[in-house]
């Protein structure tokens, strides 16, 4: 008990700064490290080797990310003072007057389709700033699109923290997709509906129930089937392409509750074509594709990596870390590097036609710099005080500490616990490839020691992995410093969670009944 | 500088650097230098701590 009340210490601290002391995520994450380290050095046994590997270890993720917000940070104001974006939003707006579906269809299911596509808090940096753009406030236009995307993340972005649940668990995949899919198929219903939530409470969900049905229904059944049929690495941006097309048929018979019209934003720019507008998220999805599914291109663009060999290490306590490389930076083939290019040919496009007036790169770069820096300084800390806590044990101690609720009689209600781990390991390490990497075979020994089925608590663990991305510290900085909310994460922190915790109680409901069928038809 | 001290900048990069060279003296085999650069990056932290 007490190393489960130590374990959750740091997590409670840095809630508490951020929550109730309103501390910026920079500041409440520094004073967790703190607690963390010595929690970690005095109680768990780590050494201070250990500390060092951990924190290394932590520099090269945050390295890995900051890439991309970075280069989200120089695009997304590059296409801004352009006048590119504010055209997008009126574009929507012009696709329908309902404002909480403008919501949904930014929120949700372009947030979904983006993460289809990339992943890595590119949603968040790229919907955040038009919803902004589009007249909601910081804070929504910031948990919008963290809630809406967290359900495509397991098969998103090719389907890598998946393929990192097979290989720590060594069940095949083919086992796992319909458990997974199914489960991540419902609470992406939920999560759209948790984003209409945010814009006007139940009354808003049911008066839209409609567009959500069809479309989150829309998405669930291409994740599916694409996903059943061995292609889940497209189990994502399939969703995405066919939620996208499903919104657009639907803004064509929807009629806009009069309670619910958007209001008409003043247009202070010079009026570009959509097309003009869409160029650099269009030239994005080009180079994406291109650095994915053409090997050659994908080899040439990779071939330059940065990475750093970590040997063993382990605690007093016997806890052992094997040795293992550090997240390889292609700096060429990188996602923030993809970004990078789409920035100049869009600088350059726009340039041309004539859309920045003089000075415009040392605009660019001062509105890159602001945002940037303080959400760079908090990164270091928090995905840190992660690794540490992952390396000492105290993660672990943390999730056996849960689960042992639900030992002996109780046993047969562990599926309502397993999405909490998983969402819990992606909170802490700020991935659902990291939370499927700690805690699968974690999950698997409790469901079979429970004697329950391996692949749907498995199933559970990835959903609530997934689910749990949208509470990751480090997504929520990049999300709050596109809008200007940088060291106010706070309230951002206290919507996404209190949403996150219904989503992933909700997620492991669904388990339990899933359990229960299943077993009442003979299935376990 | 107590300006210099709160940069973000040097923060920042200090944040990046310190546990880097770090691991680099672990792996070096030289502990003193290790334990120094953990604490000078434990500093670093104190002062985003402190930094408003």
């Amino acid at each position: 008990m007490t190393e489960f009340l130590l374990a959750a210490t740091p997590i409670a601290t840095i809630l508490f700064l951020m929550i109730k002391a309103n501390w910026g995520a920079a500041r409440a994450g520094a004073a967790a490290w703190f607690v963390t380290a010595l929690i970690a050095v005095f109680y768990f046994g780590a050494p201070t080797d250990m500390l060092i590997i951990a924190q290394a270890k932590g520099v090269m993720l945050a390295l890995y990310i900051l890439y991309i917000v970075w280069a989200a940070l120089i695009l997304y104001f590059a296409a801004d003072e352009a006048g590119a974006i504010k055209t997008i939003g009126r574009a929507i707006r012009s696709l329908t007057d309902d404002r909480p579906l403008q919501l949904l269809i930014l929120g949700y299911v372009f947030a979904s389709f983006l993460q289809g596509v990339a992943g890595f808090g590119v949603p968040i940096a790229v919907v955040a700033p038009l919803l902004l753009g589009m007249g909601f406030s910081p804070v929504l236009a910031v948990a919008a699109p963290m809630i809406g995307h967290s359900w495509s993340v397991l098969f998103g972005n090719m389907a890598t923290s998946f393929e990192a649940l097979i290989g720590v668990t060594g069940i095949p995949g083919t086992e796992l997709t319909h458990d997974a899919a199914i489960l991540l198929g419902l609470s992406g219903m939920m999560c759209g509906a948790a984003v209409l939530w945010l814009d006007g409470g139940f009354r808003t969900i049911r008066r839209r129930i409609v567009p959500l049905v069809l479309i989150s229904g829309t998405m669930g059944i291409a994740q599916y089937v694409m996903a059943n049929y061995g292609v889940w690495t497209l189990g994502g941006l399939t969703a995405g392409i066919a939620g996208l097309a499903m919104s657009i048929l639907v803004t064509r018979f929807w009629k806009p509750h009069p309670d619910d019209i958007a209001e008409q934003v003043e247009d202070d720019h010079q009026h570009m074509p959509l097309l003009e507008a869409l160029t650099p998220y269009l030239v994005f999805m080009v180079l994406v594709g291109c650095a994915t599914f053409i090997p050659a291109v994908e080899a040439f663009l990779g071939h330059i990596r940065f990475t750093l060999d970590f040997p063993a290490t382990s605690t007093s306590l016997g806890w052992l870390i094997n040795p293992e490389s550090a997240k390889a930076i292609a700096i060429f083939g990188h996602p923030g590097a993809l970004l990078l290019y789409t920035s100049a040919i869009s600088f350059a496009f726009f340039k041309m036609r004539g859309h920045y007036d003089d000075d415009i790169g040392k605009r660019i770069w001062q509105r890159t710099l602001k945002s940037g820096l303080p959400t760079s300084i908090g990164m270091v800390p928090v995905i840190g005080l992660a690794i540490i806590m992952d390396h000492a044990g105290m993660t672990y101690a943390l999730a056996e500490g849960g689960a042992a609720l639900f030992s002996g009689a109780f046993s047969v209600a562990y599926p309502v616990i397993s999405p909490a781990i998983g969402a819990l390991g992606a909170f802490m390490t700020g991935s659902t490839n990291n939370s499927n990497v700690v805690f699968g075979m974690f999950q698997r020994h409790t469901a079979e020691l429970a004697g329950i089925s391996t692949s749907l608590v498995l199933a559970a663990q990835a959903a609530g992995a997934s689910l749990g991305s949208m509470l990751a510290p480090s997504k929520i900085l990049v999300g709050c410093s596109t809008v200007g909310l940088s060291g106010k994460e706070g309230p951002v922190l206290s919507v996404v969670l209190k949403t996150g915790v219904i989503l992933t109680f909700l997620c492991g409901v669904m388990a339990l009944g899933m359990l229960l069928i299943s077993m009442h038809a003979g299935g376990v | 500088m107590k300006n210099k001290l709160f940069n973000p900048v040097f923060l920042f990069l200090a944040s990046l650097i310190l546990p880097v060279a770090a691991f680099e003296a672990v792996i070096a085999q030289n502990t003193t230098a290790a334990d120094i650069l953990l604490g000078l990056f434990a500093v670093i932290m104190a002062l985003i701590v402190l930094r408003k």
